[in-house]
């Protein structure tokens, strides 16, 4: 099964858009924790968009999420036209830095890099392709 | 919308987070924090069990208040869901917070 919706890039839309990928994990089999884990990816994503990649452009932009669900489990493909980004490219925070030192940030790319079992990444006609996909656990 | 319960309890102030926190509601929690910091309140507590949800975001906020405490308090983390606790710890701040498994022991602990 595959579904796409497209969403305003507002935080005020995230909810809505962790609520459309529980409801597609939930009918690719996932479990709650591997919903909880898409819901997070999805939401760090987002937030990057909204934050950096639409940054410099004018309001009313948006972006676009697709989820197909197979026997494998749950692939999701979130795609915006803003500035181009590879966030596979940014460093993986040391978990070993004291806190004085410290960003306080840069875990939203972590968390989808930790949390998903394949990400993908694509510049493609203009736009950002973000393609991640959470295994439907085995019983 | 996240909602943040602050009381007083003789020198420790004991903050109660419900909601689920992200980008779009995080800096409510930062502000309620500032709030308490800035009135000279330092040993503080955040009670997490009606937070269901954190993203980064939330995660950037516990540890903004942390540091600006710094040697001089301390912001105790009691009773996170499973789900917030295993974000703390791909973030690796688990470690970094003291994290209790009720309010009375983050209140102990002081």
């Amino acid at each position: 099964m595959r579904d796409s919706r497209l969403f305003a890039a507002e935080r005020a839309e995230l909810a809505a858009a962790r609520e459309f990928v529980a409801q597609m994990g939930a009918l690719a089999g996932l479990d709650a924790s591997a919903i909880q884990h898409c819901e997070l990816a999805v939401d760090e994503a987002m937030s990057n968009i909204i934050e950096h990649g639409y940054r410099s452009l004018d309001t009313n932009q948006s972006i676009e999420i697709t989820c197909s669900s197979s026997d494998e489990g749950l692939t999701i493909t979130i795609i915006d036209s803003g500035e181009a980004f590879n966030p596979l490219s940014n460093p993986i925070p040391n978990h070993l830095t004291p806190l004085t030192e410290r960003t306080e940030g840069g875990w939203g790319i972590h968390f989808i890099r930790t949390l998903m079992d394949r990400v993908q990444y694509i510049h493609l006609d203009g736009r950002n392709h973000l393609t991640m996909h959470k295994h439907r656990p085995l019983h | 919308m996240i909602q943040v319960e602050i009381s007083d309890r003789q020198q420790l102030t004991i903050l109660e987070a419900a909601g689920r926190i992200d980008s779009s509601n995080a800096s409510e929690l930062g502000q309620a924090l500032s709030s308490v910091i800035g009135r000279g309140r330092t040993q503080l507590v955040l009670d997490l069990a009606k937070v269901d949800y954190m993203s980064s975001a939330g995660l950037r906020e516990l540890v903004g208040a942390l540091k600006r405490l710094q040697g001089n308090g301390d912001l105790r983390l009691a009773q996170p869901s499973e789900r917030v606790l295993e974000v703390m710890e791909i973030a690796g701040l688990d470690t970094i917070f003291k994290i209790f498994p009720s309010i009375a022991a983050a209140v102990e602990s002081y």
